[in-house]
């Protein structure tokens, strides 16, 4: 399809007749509309749309021009008209050829009053008169007219041309180039572009002419025949349960295989968020142990504190003073050990032989010796018992000496393991804020992970059990086919039935077949183009997904420019169109052969590389381009897109008397290309 | 597949003709909508019946 001009009559500021004639030629496609802000580019994307589409996406819903609207009488009416005249090829009888379409779209204005508005100037009331109104007149190539689509059908007609739903991405406004991948379900409408419903379509007719034919054969009296026709009929709904089924699975399937692939590029981006979660349980588990530690750690220093060698150990300096004076008189109570006064008395008047065998006379050097030393001990001195006190405090102070390093390292380590609590329970505090931050529930989404993991191992299961029991089904179904077949074949009544049968069993196959092949790759060839275009203008490292309802994501949920927002979505329209040009070379399916693409200020809060991108892309993709742009944006795609060039106007809004611009009225002019 | 079946006897012509039909009537039903369902399933069979008795 390519547009050949629109014509646009009182529709906003465009006041009076107005015709722009587009660029249809294969090389110089582009056309350009080069204007100001408010001027009426976006104004011109719209008329389209509510041409085609009925779509009315003005916040002032009177689309009548306001200068017109004024000069209205009371009850006197004014008509907005937008015709676009465009080109199909299709194919009429059994011809491809060129079908002009005229599309026209009116709605009729009236005056019903006239009021002042708050500047206190005569203001007409405008209301819608009548319905709006549609109609589609095919042409000859001499622009004249060889039959009308009848009016009940003119919207179904046009989207059998270029579906509604997708026409969001061939009428492209400008805040919409950044944000077109809305919640729309494209799925039955790029089932459309693909021909898939057709296939459908076909399969289904031609199953309900196979049951005909099988009805209205004449297999009385053939007991085999009849059972085969039986167990067909039979097979056959069960057949059609297990293919809903598989359907159905595959759709689950999908579904499960985008939530995997979400999740993962999700916990891929929060990685360090994992990181945090899985250190922060690291540290959940080591200050646990360490406070386990402190408390032991404190039991053990006040158990130390507690026992007799603490006693012995706090007690040492004062028994070292006691020694340190004992050794002062270590003469005087230097003696014999455990001996008293009544030992020697025994000696010298009992014995009379000292121990070592000197004989003890009164006087003797031994018996002064004795008595001198008779004289330390007790009960008369004392020198024994402090001497065996000494001895005994001596050792009860070298039973501390270990006690001191004992305590001080058992000490040391306790407040070693509080310090490093503490440095734990600060580095947990830190991750608690981030992860907090990051507001991410890791768990919830490796819970989401593993859960689509499992199901999408439970599902495909499932789905391998149903084509087991498809494919046995199949078999039984064919095995009966060959009994009704040999039976047709030798019974001559039915000769005519049994041949349009074959031939519509036949045809039923070759399409259900090509249906079900194409439904279940029809997603992911549309993302491999949609990435293949992608890739030629994008040099970073992103992948686009197609989800199940054909909206375009990245694979990777990272943050994207506008301009990058553009070039995704302006792939995604290329991939599209790509591969529906590719589905219809493969199997004449496709009735749609050339695409336009209409698009408002694609360059729009966007730099220069993507300038460059989104100029290389937007002739590669479309047969016709018309393109809407401010002069300085023009400027910079210019030197990319010149050579594409067939067309060339410049929308000016109109000026007063003073020469004052209006924003009521604008013109567009034709430049020389 | 069911054309090479010799136990068929298709003639491949007509089978790929009628395919090329079916597809067409389809292509333009999903544009112009010219046929309700139950219509277009008697002009499918129509042209089967015509094209496999040679007219």
């Amino acid at each position: 399809m390519k547009i050949e001009s629109i014509s646009l009559q009182n529709f906003r500021q465009y006041i009076g007749k107005q015709e722009i004639n587009f660029s249809t030629d294969d090389d110089k496609k582009v056309t350009v509309l080069v204007g100001d802000n408010t001027a009426g580019k976006t104004t011109l994307i719209r008329a389209f749309e509510w041409c085609l589409y009925r779509k009315n996406g003005f916040k002032d819903p009177i689309l009548l021009n306001k200068d017109v609207a004024q000069s209205l009488e009371v009850n006197e009416s004014q008509d907005v008209i937008v015709t676009v005249v465009l080109t199909n090829k299709e194919f009429r009888d059994d011809e491809l050829c060129e079908v002009k379409y005229k599309i026209e779209r009116k709605q009729s204005y009236i005056c019903t009053g006239k009021t002042y508005d708050e500047k206190n100037q005569l203001q007409s009331v405008i209301t819608e008169s009548g319905q709006m109104r549609g109609s589609i007149h095919r042409l000859n190539s001499d622009g004249q007219t060889i039959s009308e689509v009848e009016s009940g059908l003119v919207n179904k007609v046009i989207d059998g041309i270029l579906p509604r739903d997708l026409s969001d991405y061939f009428f492209v406004t400008g805040e919409r180039v950044g944000s077109i991948t809305d919640d729309a379900d494209l799925k039955e409408s790029v089932r459309g572009l693909m021909g898939i419903d057709v296939l459908e379509n076909a399969k289904d007719h031609l199953k309900k002419i196979v049951n005909g034919y099988n009805s209205a054969l004449k297999k009385s009296g053939n007991v085999d025949v009849e059972k085969a026709q039986s167990t067909k009929e039979t097979k056959q709904k069960q057949l059609e349960g297990i293919e809903k089924q598989i359907e159905e699975l595959k759709d689950t399937i999908a579904y499960y295989e985008n939530e995997k692939v979400e999740c993962a590029a999700e916990l891929k981006k929060n990685q360090s968020a994992i990181d945090d979660q899985k250190r922060r349980e690291q540290l959940e588990k080591i200050i646990k142990e360490l406070e386990s530690d402190t408390v032991s750690g404190k039991a053990g220093v006040v158990s130390a504190f507690s026992s007799p060698t603490a006693y012995a150990f706090f007690m040492r300096p004062l028994k070292k003073k006691i020694i340190e004076l004992m050794d002062k008189y270590e003469k005087d109570i230097e003696t014999v050990p455990d001996m008293t006064q009544t030992s020697i008395d025994y000696l010298i008047n009992v014995r009379k032989v000292c121990i070592c065998g000197t004989h003890i006379s009164e006087g003797s050097a031994a018996h002064q010796c004795l008595l001198l030393e008779r004289k330390k001990m007790p009960p008369e001195n004392i020198g024994s018992i402090a001497k065996r006190f000494k001895n005994y405090t001596t050792t009860y102070i070298d039973s501390a000496d270990g006690y001191f390093g004992a305590i001080d390292s058992q000490y040391k380590s306790y407040r070693a393991t509080r310090k490093q609590l503490g440095y734990k329970r600060e580095e947990k505090q830190d991750l608690d804020k981030n992860i907090g931050k990051d507001d991410v529930d890791i768990k919830k989404l490796n819970d989401d992970y593993k859960e689509a993991v499992q199901k999408l191992e439970t599902k495909s299961q499932e789905l391998r059990k149903l084509y087991e029991q498809q494919g046995s089904i199949k078999k039984e179904i064919s095995n009966c086919d060959k009994t009704i077949a040999q039976f047709l074949k030798s019974d001559k009544v039915n000769s005519k039935l049994k041949n349009y049968l074959m031939y519509a069993q036949a045809l039923y196959t070759e399409f259900n077949d090509e249906y079900m092949q194409k439904e279940s790759s029809v997603r992911k060839d549309l993302e491999l183009m949609v990435n293949s275009v992608f890739n030629k203008v994008y040099h970073g490292t992103r992948t686009i997904m197609i989800n199940t309802k054909y909206q375009v994501q990245y694979l990777e949920k990272l943050d994207e420019s506008d301009g990058l927002k553009a070039v995704k979505n302006l792939s995604f329209i290329s991939g599209l169109i790509e591969l529906a040009k590719e589905s219809m070379e493969e199997s004449d399916l496709v009735e749609v052969t050339e695409f336009p693409l209409v698009i408002d200020a694609p360059f729009s809060n966007i730099d220069g590389t993507h300038i460059k991108n989104i100029s290389t892309i937007i002739p590669a993709t479309a047969d016709q381009v018309i393109i809407a742009v401010m002069k300085e944006h023009w400027e910079a795609a210019e030197k990319d897109m010149e050579q594409y060039v067939g067309k060339k106007y410049v929308i000016k809004k109109d000026v007063d008397s003073v020469g004052k611009e209006k924003e009521t009225s604008t013109h567009v002019l034709d430049l020389e290309v | 597949m069911i054309i090479e079946n010799d136990e068929l006897e298709l003639d491949k012509n007509v089978f790929n003709t009628l395919k090329k039909n079916i597809t067409q009537l389809e292509k333009n039903n999903a544009r112009d909508k010219n046929y309700a369902p139950d219509e277009l399933t008697s002009e499918i069979k129509k042209r089967i019946e015509r094209l496999v008795d040679g007219n």
